[in-house]
């Protein structure tokens, strides 16, 4: 291994009693990248996160930062921060003496100490609120003392467990902006964990999509949503539909699949003819037509509903399957209701479809 | 829309009415009566006089009862430390770190004692510290010791009374400041480069103050008043003011008995004073 990782994970496994929560996981973060690891509840992202904080030790496999194992190391002598779910602000300390805590434990002369946190209070914009308690300050003030509190130790990499689950909506975009453009800024990774696929695909490099203690799929998100590997990571991010067929034939990159009466092109391939496989096609992806035409899949628009900028159409297929399909309300609305009970042709293009593994 | 909020409101006063009624007769009304019998002088055959004099009060500041005084604040010192020292470890392993099915059952242990009377377990002390009790009988047939050791009727007896006796009062209240610690912050120090020791002088010692606070407070003004250890496990010289007052009401002295009474309740007010400017909180105590 030529290149130095900033966060190097070999094999870690870590159960807790027979449940196992990471499951062989091997992943390399690099220098100043942002990643999210993105999956739902009990899926081992934030156990992920603990073992490279050093709450928890892997039962087997290694954990590396910057090149140096750091497995069994407590967190008080790794150079990783964390920025917790609720924040776990010290109630007793003002905000001043919570941003100077890991300051002061590592022995920082006083004035070099006043500056550093007065540059912290400033980078999150919160001057002049340093003798406030974290309870007579609002949520989003409160992750803003969190993220001064990680970042004024300058640490390799900052570990972020959810932080913004809390906060409303609109905060919370706020804060996402402010997030990624301060990890610009900074320079250093930041390993995110969310089960917010929104989040995830708006503010990462790359995104890691976990499944019951397994890496489901790595990649940028453009990869994750156009590509997904499984039929998971399909139904986890957005919108999808899974479409059953046979392979008629497979070329280099491109496979016929026939479903029902219709031949589709599809991007992908490894597979044989005459097997059957699943497809996926994202609802936006998918063309109506009220043209009758040869080869397309044909079905009848079963439902209709509006979404403002969008109109979501249930679309039963001649073989008895329902697809979503979703267009940009580009006509006047008015026809919309007309249009339910119409017959349709469905068509794509080739490479929107995904074939999928497993 | 307002009234029949008030009429609840005015409901609820009468809740207050049964509480109210003990405290006025059963607690204002002995201590005005101790008051005023504290101004008085003892006459022939104990009888009562109502002459009012600050006698009482002058003898109380005399060396011989002075003495008592240091004696008791000594040792009630020394028994709420003891207590702090034992409990902290105890009630932090409870709360922090027993398996959550232990956490009830060690509960139930600390309060056990409860079930019986004080006096009855300060007996069973004694039949454990004398010369030919358990405790000194075991050592004697070990051969660790060839003489008993003087394990009662001493200051010794009495500390170990005393702090068996309080031990459940400080255990608790710290148990209940730890239980509800967020064990996030520990992590969230250790995260910021505090190892163990510093992250429980910084975050759990400071957090856990008010439990503490509760705890001296709950075990250090009864072991003031104590008297009923006292006076089974000391010896001869191991008076304490609890003893001191229980004789003058049985010697019939009841006026100075009193003036000792109440200059007792004015060390334990002055007491809570400073506990509550150190910032013990009343709901704290509860």
């Amino acid at each position: 291994m030529d290149e130095v990782y900033d966060v190097a994970m070999q094999n870690v496994c870590k159960k807790f009693g027979d449940t196992v929560a990471v499951n062989n996981v091997s992943l390399d973060i690099r220098v100043d990248e942002f990643i999210t690891l993105l999956g739902p509840s009990g899926c081992g992202k934030t156990t992920l996160l603990r073992m490279i904080a050093g709450f928890e030790i892997p039962d087997s496999g290694k954990i590396l930062l910057d090149g140096v194992e750091v497995t069994r190391l407590p967190p008080y002598r790794r150079d990783v921060t964390t920025v917790f779910q609720q924040y776990a602000l010290f109630p007793h300390l003002n905000v001043f003496q919570n941003v100077a805590f890991g300051l002061e434990r590592r022995g920082v002369e006083r004035s070099a100490l006043n500056k550093r946190v007065a540059g912290a209070l400033e980078m999150v914009r919160l001057e002049g609120l340093e003798t406030r308690r974290p309870n007579e300050l609002s949520g989003g003030q409160q992750q803003r003392v969190a993220l001064a509190r990680a970042l004024v130790l300058e640490p390799k990499v900052l570990l972020l467990d959810e932080p913004l689950a809390a906060l409303d909506l609109k905060l919370r975009k706020q804060m996402q902006y402010e997030l990624k453009s301060l990890q610009k800024r900074l320079g250093i990774s930041f390993i995110f964990v969310t089960h917010d696929q929104e989040e995830a695909l708006t503010m990462s490099d790359r995104v890691v999509v976990m499944n019951a203690g397994n890496l489901e799929q790595v990649g940028v998100p453009q990869e994750i949503y156009e590509r997904p590997h499984s039929e998971f990571v399909a139904g986890f991010i957005g919108d999808s539909n899974i479409i059953e067929g046979t392979v008629e034939s497979s070329s280099a990159d491109l496979s016929l699949i026939k479903i029902s009466h219709a031949t589709i092109p599809v991007q992908g391939n490894g597979v044989q003819a005459g097997q059957p496989v699943r497809v996926m096609i994202r609802p936006e992806k998918i063309r109506l037509s009220s043209h009758d035409r040869q080869g397309v899949l044909q079905g009848r628009i079963a439902s209709a509903m509006y979404l403002g900028e969008a109109t979501q159409w249930k679309v039963m297929l001649d073989g008895g399957q329902l697809l979503t399909v979703l267009e940009q309300n580009t006509a006047s609305a008015q026809a919309m209701k007309t249009r339910v009970g119409q017959a349709v042709s469905l068509s794509w293009e080739a490479d929107s479809a995904v074939l999928l593994r497993g | 829309m307002k009234e029949p909020q008030k009429n609840r409101a005015k409901t609820a006063n009468w809740l207050v009415a049964p509480g109210l009624f003990w405290l006025l007769f059963f607690i204002v009304a002995p201590l005005v009566i101790v008051v005023i019998v504290s101004f008085a002088t003892r006459g022939a055959y104990g009888k009562t006089l109502y002459d009012f004099t600050w006698s009482n009060y002058a003898r109380a500041l005399d060396a011989l009862y002075l003495s008592a005084y240091w004696r008791t604040i000594w040792i009630a010192l020394l028994t709420t430390t003891l207590c702090v020292v034992v409990s902290f470890p105890v009630a932090y392993y409870i709360a922090l770190r027993a398996p959550e099915r232990w956490k009830r059952i060690l509960l139930v242990l600390t309060v056990i004692p409860f079930w019986t009377s004080f006096l009855i377990r300060t007996y069973a002390w004694m039949l454990l510290l004398r010369s030919e009790g358990v405790i000194n009988s075991a050592l004697l047939h070990s051969g660790l010791i060839h003489e008993p050791l003087p394990l009662l009727y001493n200051d010794f007896a009495i500390l170990v009374g005393q702090v068996y006796g309080e031990l459940p009062f400080m255990i608790l209240p710290i148990y209940v400041a730890l239980e509800r610690l967020n064990t996030r912050l520990l992590e969230a120090a250790q995260d910021l480069g505090a190892n163990r020791f510093w992250t429980f002088v910084k975050i759990t010692l400071p957090l856990s103050r008010p439990g503490l606070l509760a705890g001296i407070v709950l075990v250090f003004i009864p072991s003031l008043g104590a008297f009923i250890t006292p006076d089974l496990l000391g010896g001869a010289k191991s008076i304490m003011i609890g003893n001191l007052i229980q004789n003058q009401f049985a010697q019939l002295n009841q006026p100075f008995g009193s003036a000792l009474s109440l200059l007792l309740t004015l060390a334990v007010l002055l007491l809570l004073v400073i506990a509550f400017r150190a910032g013990l909180k009343a709901s704290e105590l509860a």
